[in-house]
Parts: C-alpha cells; structure tokens; sequence
C-alpha cells in the first residue's frame, strides 16, 4: 500500500511517518509528504499513492478541495481525514466527497494505525 | 442479518449457531404421514389394478362360456345340415367346412377353460383364456372335456368327409345326446365365472373403500399435525413478538431501524416518543420528527451524516467522532406539560444483510445526566484552578498583610453570623432589612480587602453573598425566615478562610512598629490601587507621615488598613476618571493618590487621602438621589449641594452602576462611616468639583479598640 501524508504541521507527518514505520503496519509505504493541497496533488499524479491521510485545514488548497480533486483520478486513493473536530459539517462534507473515514487529532499511534488498516481495506 | 459491533465486525449468534432443530427433526411427523398416504394410494392403484385386470379376465371367461353354448347349438344344426344335404344329394362341403370350424374353436375353448390357452375372442381378435381355477368350475369343465372327448372322436370322420351314413349317424346321435347336456354344463360354468367375477368385484369395491377410508384418516391425521405445528408455530412467534414488545415497551434507550429513506421501521421503542416529545408511527421520517428540535444546519448535517452511513464508502468506526447527533439540546413538553430541557444522543450503527447496508439501528439516549456531570466536573475544575491560583497568590502576596486579611475576615464573617442568627423569628421587615445593611457592609468590606489582595475567588463568592443580600434588601417584606439561605453562603465563604489560616503566614519580618505601619499602610495603598487596572484607569499612589505620626498607636493598627482600602477603592470608582477623560480635561493621564497621616497637637491621628479626580458633584448626586427616590423632588431641590453632599455616606448610596466588583453597591463611604464611628472617629470630606476631593479620617489620641475586634 502506498500511503501519501498530507498535512500542515510537520509534527504531525513526522508523528504519523513515525506511526506508519513501527510494527503491524508492515504493508504499507511512505510514497510522498505534502504540505497542503497543491503539494498532494503533484506528489499523487506522480506517485499514484494507494491511501491518503488528509488534513482539512491547511494554505494554498484546503482538505476539501484537495480531496474532490485526488477522487477525479482514474484511480482514486482511499482517503482517511486526519484533522481537529471544530466543525463537523466540513468533516461531513470530506466524506461525501469520497474520505472513507475520519480521525480527530489529537489521536494515539494505536487509534491511527488502526484507522490506516481500516482504510486499506478494500471497498 | 448482521449488526457489526463497534470497532470489529461480529456476527450475531442467530447467523452463526447450529440451528436448533434440523429438517427431518422438525419436520418428521409430516414427511412419514405424507410417505404413508402416498404408499397407502400406491397400494390400493396396484391392487384396483390388478383385480380390474382380473375382472377383465373373468369377462372374457364369461364372454367365451356363453359362446360355448352357442357353437354347441351350431354344431348340432351343421350336422343335421350336413346329414338332409347329403340325403337329397347336394354338396355337402359347405356344412362341413361350418361344423369344422364351430368344432375347431369349441375345442379350443373348453381346453383352454381347462389349462388356458389364446383363442379367437368375440370379435375374431385373439384374447387370451385362462385356465378355471375355482373347484366347482374346474369340476364342469373337466365332466364337459369328458363328455366332450367321444362326441368329437364321433365327429373325426365327419369332419375329414369319409364318415359312412352309419358313422354320420352315430354323430348325429350324439349330437341329439349331448347337445343339451353340453348347454347345462356350459350354462353352469357361465354362472360359476359370473359367480367369481361377482367376488372379484365385490373385493375391488372393498379395497377401495378400504383405501379411501386409509387415505382419509392419513390426511385428518397429516391435517391435524399440520394444524397443530402450525399452531405451535404461531405461539413461538406470538411469544418472540410479546417479548419484542415488552423489550421495545421497557427499554429506556429509544430503538428503532432506519430505513435509506430515512422512514422508520415498524418496531419503535416506547422510549422514543419519551424522548422525542412525541410519539413517531412507522413510515414517519425521522427528519422531519427532528426538524422541530434541531437547526436547519445541524439538521442537514445529520442527514448527510446519515447517508454516508449508508454509502458503501465510509468506514463505520471511522466516522462515529463525526455524529452530529451524538448531543443534542432538545426542548419537550414532560408529562405535566411543562417545558423540558434535556441533551439526547443519537448513535447510529449499520444493519448489514449480505454485506449491503440495509437500514442504520439508531439507538436513542437522554444523557442530561452525563451532560450536567461533565458541566459540573468542568465548572469543578475552573473553580479548583482558581482556588489555587488564590493560595498562590496568596503566598505570594504580602504574609502582613493576608494574616491581618484572615484574621479580620473571620472576625467579620463571625459578626455576620452572630447578626445573622441574633435575629428571631418573628423580626419585622424594618428590623430585618436593617440586619441586611449591616451584614452588607461587612461583607462589602470583606470583599473589598480579598479584592486588593487579589483573592479573586474570595471577592467572587463575597459579590454573589451580596447579591442575594442586595435581591431580599429588595423585597417587600421580610421576616426571620426569609434570611435562611444566607448561612449556606457564609459556610463556603468561611471554609475558603479556614484554608487560607492552614497557610504558614510568618509574622512578618521587621519588629519596628514604625517600619511595619509604613509599609502596612502602602501595601493597603498599592493593593487598592490594583482595582484601577481592572476598571481600565492608572492611578500613582504616595505615602506622606508629617511629623511623629508614624509613632501614633493608630498608625500600626492593621484596622487602618483597612480603612484606607476602602478610601481609596472609593476614591479610584468614583474620583479617578478614565484615561481618555483625564487627558480631555488637561490632567496627566494616571491619577494620584496621596495619603497622608499627621498627628494633631491634641494627639488624634488624622489622616486624608486626597485624590485629583473629577471631585464630588453635587448634581450627580442629586440625580442619583432622585433615581434611588429617597426624597420628593421638590425637596431636593431646597436641599443646598453641601446638603446633597452629605448624603454620600448614607447605606445604599452609589453613583457607580450597580453590579460590578470595586464599587456601586453603595455601601462604601457608608462602611468607612460605620467603622470610623465605631472606632471612635470621625469622617469629613471636601470636594472641589474637576480638581479632585478629599476624605478625611480623625481618631482618638488612643487606639481604642472593642476587646472582640482584637486581631489574632
């Protein structure tokens, strides 16, 4: 599984680079890191990453954006929203789109590396 | 169907479990009284069958009997035939041939009547004969096949055309002989087959009797077991749906099943109208059941919520932190009709058949329990941050001064409590109201002091004391009774004290009374001033001893203190103008305090504090006075403004708005009055209006003090 990070904070890529290295989540690998939007959809045309994890809130391009644009790829990740709770309609709205789950920060390494198994599931 | 458990997926034990009863057990009753119907009409067929094939049979036997009679009459007449041709001389070959063939089939009939043999039927087709197996019927045929045996030696000649007249005679004789003979006996086998087909028939009819009556005791009996097990069916479904209603009729959390349409299923707990305010019917949409309660974005928000639930694309357990039903404020009407405030959450968990989503079990629950917990654990918790940020202010903040602090706010709030409880039942409102102001005041004063020292906690609980205190001022009438709410605050204020005493305050430092008054009384200054910050004004402060007032007994009593608290918190409300106001009016933008003490040559301590505010005015006053309706406005106006002036220190007077916490309750000036009188002194005050005003306090030559007051 080829996992793409996107978020602002580089703590939290870091943090969940870190989470995706450690044991039971052997499958998957890093295949880029973005820091908004715009970096995400270059990293994934070039990369064709497998997951996602998407933050909502970042500059240049928000989460949302980002993610109606990646699910008009021919082959459209599976995206797992990684972001603050403050507002649920957004978070809503992401899933709409095509998220497939949501995490709220701030999280444990075993409540995200959960999550990433759930999302590399298979529809 | 399947209902996934949060967070892993787990079958229900219904899908999962042996059945309790296989096929053949359950059904068994059934399968071998349907086994024995169809074997009980296979039977009867094969046996109705067979005896109608025997039938058949004895018909033909009966049939070929009766033709035995006939051919004997026709054999008899061929012969007489064949003998009047002969005599008159004509061909005789056509009788001949008639008698051969009646003699050929004669014969073989009557043996095939004895060991059965095919012959020429009725119609000339070949039927088959069988051989007579009943006694009294072999015994016919076997007397005829005896008979039979010479007449047709008699006959051999005839029939091969070289018989003599003699020998044509001797068959015609036997003929004549025999013909009738043969007839009676054919007749007798006639009846004896017609006898057996008779039985036969007989037989046929009682096994089918037999197997119809079979047939239908199988069917009552398959009827009765099917009835019966139908029956017990209904009740085992009877007693599942009673269950499920005494589930759905007592479960306090609201169950039901949603439907992709947002309909409610048909099996609704009793809960949900409870809950809801009103009773939802399947089929209702539950949108529109929450319309009424929920805004017109959070109720989009939870049908959006609630459809991706149904898309096959969302995690279940990775969107349950997103319901954004999972608290809701609800307004219903309770039992009484009376409006309810209540917090209800909504969680929502997929009912899969076939790995499809097919409806979302929706659990409804009233967590206004949990919510006010959480509120009260939250409230708990700011008010145990605060509390220790009090003691450490408190520690940090003058030891002097929060010993003194302490020990005169239990002194007060003792007072408070004695008031409080020298108060008897029966206490008109006059008496009572007169109380309140008292107990005002001290705990004005109190509040005041924890303020300087920044015991935000203590002035807080102190402002809420007041409050109430303020609300029963208030009131129309009062009595004894109307004040027993007051103990409870007084507890808390008094607990909150009995921490602080538990804090190690030293004593101070310095052993110079003269030192220790000096810095006693700027500290009371500069913690004063400290409310000039919170209602957005600057102020200096100075201190001035003009000669030997320092060593004045009055000058270290810790009462002093507080006095000059209260001067200048009043001078800071109500003197001290906002910074924007000063510098409009040409003064520097920070107000001054100045304090100064001087001893009189007749040895009272005086001490003012004047201030460079904006000055007592006289028509403010005026207004507020008029505001607070103490006295006719026509008697207001003969009043001279020194008049109005004097009447700032009465209980109840403030310029200020009411509420905040330095000042407006209007007992300031009033407690300073209170507490100089009581001290011996006395209190005058000058004003010049824009330039500022001054207040003076006079004491005694000696610190005369009541014994009680005596601080530890």
């Amino acid at each position: 599984m080829r996992l793409l990070i996107v978020d602002d904070s580089n703590l939290i890529r870091t943090r969940i680079a870190r989470v995706v290295e450690s044991t039971g989540l052997e499958e998957i690998f890093i295949v880029g890191l973005a820091r908004d939007g715009r970096e995400a959809l270059q990293i994934a045309r070039e990369t064709r990453p497998d997951v996602v994890t998407m933050d909502l809130t970042m500059p240049e391009m928000d989460g949302v954006a980002t993610i109606r644009e990646l699910m008009r790829m021919p082959h459209p990740p599976s995206i797992l929203v990684v972001s603050a709770l403050n507002d649920k309609s957004t978070a809503i709205t992401a899933l709409r789109l095509g998220a497939r789950g949501f995490l709220n920060k701030p999280f444990t390494d075993d409540e995200l590396g959960l999550a990433l198994l759930d999302v590399c599931k298979p529809l | 169907m399947t209902v996934p458990a949060h967070p892993s997926h787990v079958a229900s034990p219904a899908a999962s479990g042996p059945a309790p009863h296989s096929f053949w057990q359950r059904y068994r009753v059934i399968i071998v009284a349907v086994t024995l119907f169809i074997v009980i009409d296979l039977g009867v067929l094969m046996l109705n069958f067979y005896t109608s094939f025997k039938i058949a049979e004895d018909a033909v036997s009966v049939n070929l009997s009766g033709r035995q009679r006939m051919l004997s009459q026709r054999m008899t007449k061929a012969l007489l035939t064949l003998e009047l041709e002969r005599r008159d001389g004509r061909d005789t070959g056509p009788a001949r041939e008639e008698l051969r063939s009646v003699v050929d089939l004669f014969d073989r009939t009557l043996h095939g009547f004895n060991t059965g043999a095919t012959v020429p039927g009725g119609d000339g087709n070949p039927v088959y004969l069988t051989a007579v197996a009943d006694d009294g019927g072999r015994k016919v045929v076997a007397d005829a096949l005896a008979r039979w045996a010479p007449y047709r030696l008699a006959l051999a000649p005839v029939l091969e055309g070289r018989a003599s007249p003699s020998q044509l005679g001797i068959a015609v004789a036997y003929a004549r002989n025999e013909n009738l003979r043969m007839l009676e006996l054919m007749n007798d086998l006639t009846s004896v087959l017609e006898v057996n087909a008779t039985r036969r028939a007989d037989f046929l009819r009682m096994v089918q009797s037999v197997g119809i009556l079979l047939a239908l005791l199988n069917f009552i009996y398959i009827l009765y077991k099917f009835l019966s097990s139908l029956r017990r069916a209904d009740q085992a479904t009877e007693a599942v749906n009673e269950e499920n209603r005494e589930i759905l009729d007592s479960v306090r959390e609201g169950l039901f099943l949603l439907h992709p349409d947002f309909t409610l299923g048909t099996q609704i707990s009793r809960s949900v109208g409870t809950l809801l305010g009103r009773a939802p019917r399947p089929g209702d949409r539950l949108p529109d059941l929450l319309g009424p309660l929920l805004f017109e974005k959070d109720l989009k928000d939870a049908r959006d919520y609630m459809e991706l639930l149904f898309s096959p694309h969302v995690l279940e357990n990775l969107v349950h932190s997103i319901n954004p039903l999972s608290c809701v404020e609800v307004k219903t009407l309770n039992a009484l009709g009376k409006e309810e405030r209540k917090f209800l959450s909504f969680s929502f968990n997929r009912v899969l058949d076939d790995g499809r989503v097919r409806h979302l079990l929706v659990t409804m629950q009233d967590i206004t329990a949990r919510v006010a917990l959480e509120q009260q654990i939250d409230a708990e918790r700011g008010r145990a941050r605060q509390e220790f940020s009090s003691l450490v202010q408190a520690l940090g903040a003058d030891t002097g001064a929060l010993r003194h602090f302490v020990a005169r706010a239990e002194t007060q709030l003792l007072q408070v409590n004695s008031l409080l409880r020298s108060l008897s039942e029966q206490a008109g409102t006059a008496e009572v109201r007169k109380t309140l102001e008292k107990v005002f005041r001290l705990v004005h004063t109190f509040k005041g002091e924890a303020a300087a020292l920044h015991l935000d906690l203590l002035a807080d609980m102190a402002h809420n004391f007041e409050d109430e205190l303020q609300q029963l001022h208030n009131k129309d009438r009062l009595n004894g009774d109307s004040l027993i709410q007051l103990p409870l605050q007084l507890e808390g204020l008094l607990e909150k004290i009995a921490v602080f005493k538990q804090i190690p305050l030293n004593p101070g430092t310095s052993d110079d009374p003269a030192q220790t008054a000096d810095h006693a009384l700027a500290r009371a200054l500069q913690l004063a001033s400290r409310a000039a910050a919170d209602l957005g004004k600057q102020v200096h402060t100075r201190l001035v001893f003009e000669d030997g007032a320092l060593e004045h007994p009055w000058a270290q009593d810790p009462e002093l203190g507080s006095l000059v608290i209260q001067l200048a918190r009043n001078a800071i409300a109500h003197g001290i103008e906002t910074p924007a106001e000063r510098s409009a009016a040409g003064k520097p933008e920070a107000g001054l305090l100045t304090l100064t003490l001087a001893r009189r040559a007749s040895g009272e301590l005086e001490i003012h504090l004047r201030d460079d505010g904006r000055g007592l005015q006289p028509a403010a006053v005026r207004q507020r006075l008029l505001d607070l309706g103490w006295y006719p406005p026509a008697e207001l106006d003969r009043l001279s403004d020194l008049q109005i002036l004097g009447q700032i220190t009465k209980p109840g007077f403030s310029t200020a708005e009411p509420g905040g916490i330095h000042a407006g309750r209007g007992v300031g000036l009033d407690a300073v009055l209170q507490e100089v009188v009581r001290l011996g002194g006395r209190l005058w005050a000058r004003s010049s209006p824009g330039r500022g005003s001054t207040f003076g306090i006079v004491l005694p030559g000696e610190s005369r003090r009541e014994p009680a007051r005596t601080p530890a």
